[in-house]
């Protein structure tokens, strides 16, 4: 397939050729078997054969050219009446460059089949991963990818003859792009290797393997049925597999036969190979469960809410310890950012199973509140970003450290920031806050942008960006009119105090555009914050009523 | 949808790749890379109110010591045969491979390719030519993979070949 196999097979041919023109030992057995017939000379012929050969071949090269044909009749003939033996024969020379052809179109293919996968696998999967644990999928997801022992992903029919896909069938609707490119790839390399293999007629692939995923073919004389798997399957899957294929053999012999590209009869190959599309869980008791991937996922699902109500059902031995211990798993099981997966009883202890979110609370100190004893309970949580919203609302406050004027909430993936803020320290909060995952959007529309001069207004904590991977791409609702300051109170008679500077035995109090001064001031103090209050744009008034200069100076 | 499979088949370096990569991705690259082995690509084309799924095996040129492997022909429905205006000898290269189709496959539709119509200084292909391919009775298409000049009909004319009439 690949140049280098291309190449290969003209090596070995060459090598081929060699062996059998150019090395005198061949041409002398030749001889020898063609001469044998004249028995009456053969001795003598015999004695002189090796030399003549030898002198004639120094002469010219007539010799080899008048054998030849002969010599390749009989190769010809050999292999009608036995190819096995012939290729018996060839083997120690042919294997190795064979088997290195095949490993060159295999990796050929791979590569095709590769990049096909890849796209839909590596990247699209990867990225339908990523956006599992963001969305409320992740939960089964998660889940699932921790203890899956292998899953079926795609299922193809091929026509054998053309290549062409009869029908496909995959976990996810994102892989269904090239699965007809693929097809036909898959059928050039059985192609080519079954070409490859002169004589033998279903010498194909059967199994590939590329990292995880295993590529499981079944010929039939019509079909060919190629099946995606990642993880081991057992080998129970195999004759299933088999199975399938002569089943649909069978039943769609005809139909086979006649396709002329037309896939509409094929949509009934749903009922068998359906059943293909299997997948098996550590959870799972037997290891060749039938069912679909979403049957598995509400399966383990299940698992957590069965382990939890278990002991409803579980004979009651010590009600009082059975209470505790159901209280307790409710309350995991109710706090955010923990996923049971698994309860096992082992020598007198539970051990626990599941994810669990750095940020939530640890179950272990819980434990205590239900009166149990934390010893006989061990727990192997893995480590998962959860997505309720209170835990990714966390997640958000660790990084952009709101300032007091700001109120930062979560509903369905929003991110709402509200309050008072200076431009930089939103600017730098909205983009650290889209690397959160569970943050599909930012709306900070009601957040008042502060041009405030005064340098004491809470706020600019540096955001550190550069930890972070690259940008994802995410929504920012922000309002684009720079919008009307509106500033609390006690920010603004902050601002007063900073540009005031009042000594100790004055009282401010600002409500409502006018400030009320009280207390006790020097006249040039009054004076001074007569003629200055209105600096503060939000000052209309000046109440000093209460205000006095009796005694100071 | 219907699909079907075809080879783009003849000498080395006629454009075959070039043309596919026309076809499928309207891109063009002077740079010649050598195919090896075969590659699949896909298309839809819509004739005649039908659709059809194209599946296009891109095989690597004949060449004297690296023949195509008919094993890649089997189950093709249509051949675009591909020749270089500009280098005469791959006429025959097409002829020979014609033969082998036909032994292998039996009457399969045929479409001609004359590419490198936008060379036209280098232009090679003359009336004998022509008429030696028209005796086959095969259309015959002057096509250039670099303008995208007759890309689209060529597919087009193999793909309503092959449809029942
Ligand atoms: N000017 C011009 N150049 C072309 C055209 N088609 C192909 N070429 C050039 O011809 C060279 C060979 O093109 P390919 O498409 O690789 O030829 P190929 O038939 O696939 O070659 P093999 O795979 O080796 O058999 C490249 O340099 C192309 O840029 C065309 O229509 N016009
Ligand atoms: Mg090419």
């Amino acid at each position: 397939m690949s140049a280098n196999s291309n190449q290969n097979n003209e090596a070995a041919m060459q090598e081929l050729r060699k062996l059998l023109f150019e090395k005198e030992s061949v041409r002398l057995d030749e001889l020898e078997l063609l001469l044998r017939d004249q028995k009456l000379h053969a001795q003598e012929v015999a004695k002189v054969l090796a030399e003549a050969v030898k002198i004639r071949n120094q002469k010219d090269d007539e010799l080899g050219k008048s054998l030849a044909p002969t010599i390749e009749k009989s190769i010809k003939e050999s292999i009608a009446k036995d190819p096995k033996s012939l290729s018996d024969a060839l083997f120690p020379v042919m294997g190795p460059a064979i088997r290195k052809s095949i490993n060159n179109s295999i990796a050929e293919m791979l590569q095709s089949l590769n990049q096909t996968l890849e796209n839909s696998f590596s990247v699209q999967g990867m990225k339908w991963r990523f956006e599992a644990m963001r969305t409320s999928k992740s939960f089964a997801e998660v889940v699932m990818l921790n203890t899956l022992v292998y899953r079926v992903e795609q299922v193809f029919l091929i026509h054998k003859e053309t290549g062409l896909l009869l029908h496909h069938l995959s976990f996810d609707p994102a892989l269904n792009e090239d699965a007809d490119v693929v097809s036909s790839m898959l059928t050039a390399v059985q192609d080519f290797i079954q070409d490859s293999f002169a004589g033998s007629t279903d010498q194909g692939i059967e199994n590939l393997r590329m990292g995880d995923l295993e590529v499981i073919i079944e010929t039939g004389p019509d079909v060919v049925l190629a099946v995606v798997c990642r993880g081991t399957t057992p080998r129970s899957f195999n004759e299933k597999i088999q199975e399938t294929v002569e089943n649909i053999q069978q039943l769609y012999t005809v139909e086979f036969k006649e396709f002329e590209g037309e896939t509409e009869p094929f949509q009934s190959m749903n009922e068998h190979l359906q059943p293909l599309l299997v997948s098996d869980f550590k959870g799972n008791a037997e290891s060749d469960k039938k069912g679909s991937p979403i049957k598995a996922i509400i399966a383990v699902v299940l698992l957590v809410f069965i382990i939890i109500g278990w002991w409803a059902f579980g004979e009651i031995e010590d009600n009082q310890k059975q209470d505790q211990w159901h209280n307790y798993l409710q309350k995991i099981h109710n706090e955010p950012g923990i996923i049971i997966t698994n309860i096992q009883q082992l020598d007198g202890k539970s051990i626990i199973s599941g994810l669990r979110d750095p940020l939530s609370t640890d179950p272990y100190t819980l434990l205590s509140g239900f009166g149990l004893d934390g010893s006989n309970v061990i727990f192997h949580m893995q480590p998962y970003h959860a997505l309720q919203e209170p835990l990714v609302l966390k997640r958000v406050a660790q990084l952009i450290l709101p300032p007091k004027s700001i109120q930062i909430t979560m509903n369905n993936g929003t991110l709402t920031i509200s309050g008072v803020a200076s431009e930089i320290w939103l600017s730098q909060a909205e983009q650290a806050a889209l690397y959160i995952a569970g943050v599909d959007n930012i709306d900070s529309s009601q957040v008042s942008i502060l041009t405030s001069v005064f340098k004491d207004f809470p706020h600019d904590r540096p955001i550190k960006l550069d930890a972070l991977p690259s940008k994802p791409k995410k929504a920012i609702i922000r309002n684009k009119k720079p919008q009307k300051h509106v500033v609390t109170d006690e920010a603004i008679l902050k601002r007063i105090i900073a540009l005031l500077k009042p000594p100790a035995t004055v009282q401010l109090v600002y409500s409502k555009g006018t400030l009320y001064v009280s207390g006790k001031a020097s006249e040039s103090w009054i004076e001074f914050a007569k003629n200055n209050f209105s600096r503060v744009e939000e000052v209309d008034s000046f109440h000093t009523s209460n205000l006095s200069s009796k005694g100071m100076q | 949808m219907i699909q079907k499979k075809i080879c783009i088949l003849g000498a080395a370096g006629v454009g075959k790749t070039s043309l596919t990569a026309q076809f499928v991705y309207s891109k063009f690259s002077e740079k010649y890379l050598s195919s090896m082995g075969v590659k699949i690509d896909r298309k839809v084309v819509h004739v005649d109110e039908t659709d059809v799924n194209l599946m296009i095996w891109d095989v690597h040129g004949e060449e004297k010591y690296k023949k195509i492997p008919t094993s890649y022909l089997r189950g093709a429905s249509g051949i675009l045969m591909v020749i270089d205006g500009t280098r005469i000898d791959t006429v025959a290269v097409a002829e020979e491979v014609r033969q082998r189709v036909l032994d292998k496959l039996g009457d399969v539709p045929f479409v001609y390719l004359l590419n490198k119509s936008d060379l036209q200084d280098a232009w090679s292909i003359n009336e004998n030519i022509m008429q030696q391919l028209q005796v086959t009775g095969s259309p015959i298409l002057l096509t250039s993979a670099k303008t995208g000049d007759n890309v689209e009909t060529a597919f087009s004319t193999i793909a309503k070949a092959m449809l029942p009439t």
